[in-house]
């Protein structure tokens, strides 16, 4: 008995400290500017026009630019990764086992190492202080990920399926729009918002690339403000809410498939 | 397409499906060519050249890279060290409490979905945001923790600048922000283990701690090996939480190899001496993964 309830204190903490950054958070957000000093947990006054303050601010070209890049991050990595994934799970390609070794190495790999170089790479195809450039970089990065994952819910689909239905006169390319692809739909789903998530929540590469604050994203734009010599962290804090209302939704979303995604490829 | 091929054409058929996949895969490896293979040799190649940043490398092969870094003290007997001590830190300490968390998390209780929710949520909160509250929180004049501690009547120190504290407060963020993925990882494991062997071994009574010592975690040692090597890569490899918290200050006493390469390139404009510690990374990073293939190999047998 007295094991199960230490057992339980413990879960509490747990999640106690785990959710402490964002209880700060919220109630920070909520705070009118004076009290931030003097009231370190709840507001004595709740301003709720704090929330939309952001909005009349940069708020909204952030939120565009990180919208802009993750959706355009997800539907390039989608274009390359589905033939990719379709030719390692149910084509007799060649040297299979090699590309998914060059695949997992590509992710041990992070951008900040030879982020130099990609400077220079992008600077010399004039990607540099743009949208394009970055989501050709974050596409590149998650790449890997996506076809690994798409990959294990194509081969998971019986061949007699696929099969069948190009006996019914579809041809290849049908029978994986109208057959497989419906079939593997959770992990296509699983793919796209694990792609969003990675695309929204990305730093170093947007942080050296991007120079102009028109095409800066959430986490460029909201760390310099909080890199400033005071911030009004009020503010910023009912900025970082915003930011992350999306990416908490997507989580949401799949959060039972979260398992299967994180450790596709390291617990086979 | 022929929607069916006649049996006696099927050699010809594999060999066209051969050649498809193969266009299939051209898109993607090429993409991936350019942002990995060029970068990589690029890297390699500046740092045994004079690079400038505007003109990149002039002149032939020179030594003067690797020189200025490997007689730097700073570099040496600081950031690297200290590398190695934030890695083994973050990844130690992110297993210690991720284990009882997991096997917490695996009981079957009331509620169980939405604490494993709260538990796991971090992970998909971007790292630069979660560490800008963290900074708040740590703030000497107006954060959190002081305010709390003003309340008992003690003024706290200014966190994040000064070096004995700022350290341990950025492994204490990068534990936090580890928990999550390395939880769901040994969840999954947990979980691969089966109900009836872990109700078993349920960690209730007298001899708990023994029964995990003698079934859980021989179980679950494949898991754990992944959960380490990975998250190596990923602390080794960090920037954000420490880029946002100390950008490696004060006086780089909290600067890792990643983030001293950051500032030599973008800060102090010595490209040819960042791109040696890209390379110094990258070793660091080969053996790391040639680790983690072994392991991945070893499992899948």
């Amino acid at each position: 008995m007295l094991a199960l309830v230490l057992r339980r204190l413990a879960l509490l903490v747990l999640i106690a400290v785990m959710g402490a950054p964002f209880i700060v958070m919220c109630l920070t957000a909520l705070k009118p500017s004076i009290e931030i000093a003097t009231h370190p947990l709840l507001p004595a006054t709740w301003v709720w026009d704090n929330l939309l303050a952001p909005w009349r601010d940069k708020l909204p070209l952030f939120f565009r630019n990180s919208l802009l890049l993750a959706t355009g991050t997800t539907l390039l990595n989608l274009l390359l990764a589905l033939p990719a994934a379709y030719a390692l799970a149910r084509l007799p390609t060649p040297g299979k086992k090699l590309w998914r070794q060059a695949l997992i190495a590509t992710q041990m790999f992070s951008p900040v190492v030879v982020v130099v170089s990609l400077y220079r790479l992008a600077s010399s195809a004039r990607l540099v202080d743009s949208l394009a450039g970055l989501i050709l970089v974050n596409t590149a990065y998650s790449l890997a990920f996506a076809i690994w994952l798409l990959t294990a819910y194509l081969a998971a689909v019986p061949d007699e399926i696929e099969e069948a239905a190009m006996v019914d006169g579809c041809s290849r390319l049908s029978a994986f729009w109208r057959v497989l692809l419906p079939v593997a739909r959770p992990g296509v789903v699983t793919t796209i918002v694990f792609v969003f998530i990675g695309a929204w929540n990305e730093f170093v590469i947007a942080l050296t690339f991007l120079s102009s604050e028109q095409n800066k994203p959430l986490t460029v734009g909201l760390h310099d403000y909080a890199s400033a010599y005071s911030p009004q962290w009020n503010l910023l804090m009912a900025a970082a809410l915003w930011a992350i209302v999306p990416v908490i939704a997507l989580f949401a979303f799949i959060e039972k498939h979260l398992a299967e995604g994180l450790t596709a490829g390291a617990v086979k | 397409m022929p929607p069916v091929a006649a049996p006696l054409a099927s050699e010809t058929l594999r060999h066209r499906e051969a050649r498809v996949g193969l266009l299939c895969l051209a898109p993607a490896v090429a993409l991936l060519a350019i942002v990995f293979l060029y970068p990589i040799v690029s890297t390699l190649l500046d740092s045994v050249s004079h690079v400038s940043a505007l003109a990149g490398r002039t002149g032939g092969p020179t030594a003067k890279n690797w020189q200025s870094i490997l007689s730097d003290p700073a570099f040496l007997r600081g950031t690297l060290p200290r590398t190695l001590f934030w890695t083994i830190g973050v990844v130690s300490l992110t297993i210690l409490c991720s284990l009882p968390a997991a096997l917490l998390l695996q009981e079957r209780f009331k509620g169980r979905k939405l604490a494993r929710t709260l538990v796991l949520l971090p992970w998909a909160v971007p790292l630069p945001i979660s560490a800008i509250i963290w900074k708040f929180i740590f703030n000497g004049q107006l954060g959190t923790l002081n305010g709390l501690l003003a309340q008992f009547g003690i003024a706290g120190p200014v966190w994040l600048a000064e070096a004995k504290t700022a350290l341990p407060i950025m492994i204490w963020v990068g534990v936090w922000a580890s928990i999550p993925f390395t939880t769901v990882t040994l969840l999954a494991g947990l979980q691969g283990i089966g109900a009836d062997i872990l109700e078993a071994a349920s960690l209730d009574g007298a001899n708990g701690w023994l029964r995990f010592r003698a079934i859980i975690l021989p179980l679950l040692r494949p898991v754990l090996n992944v959960a380490i090597v990975l998250n190596t890569i990923y602390v080794f490899n960090s920037f954000p939480i420490i880029w946002v918290l100390t950008q490696g200050g004060p006086a780089n006493s909290t600067d890792t190899i990643i983030t001293s390469l950051y500032k030599q390139a973008f800060r102090f404009s010595q490209p040819g001496q960042a791109q040696a510690m890209g390379v110094v990374s990258f070793v660091v990073l080969l053996v790391f993964s040639a680790w983690y293939l072994r392991l991945a190999e070893k499992d899948t047998q």
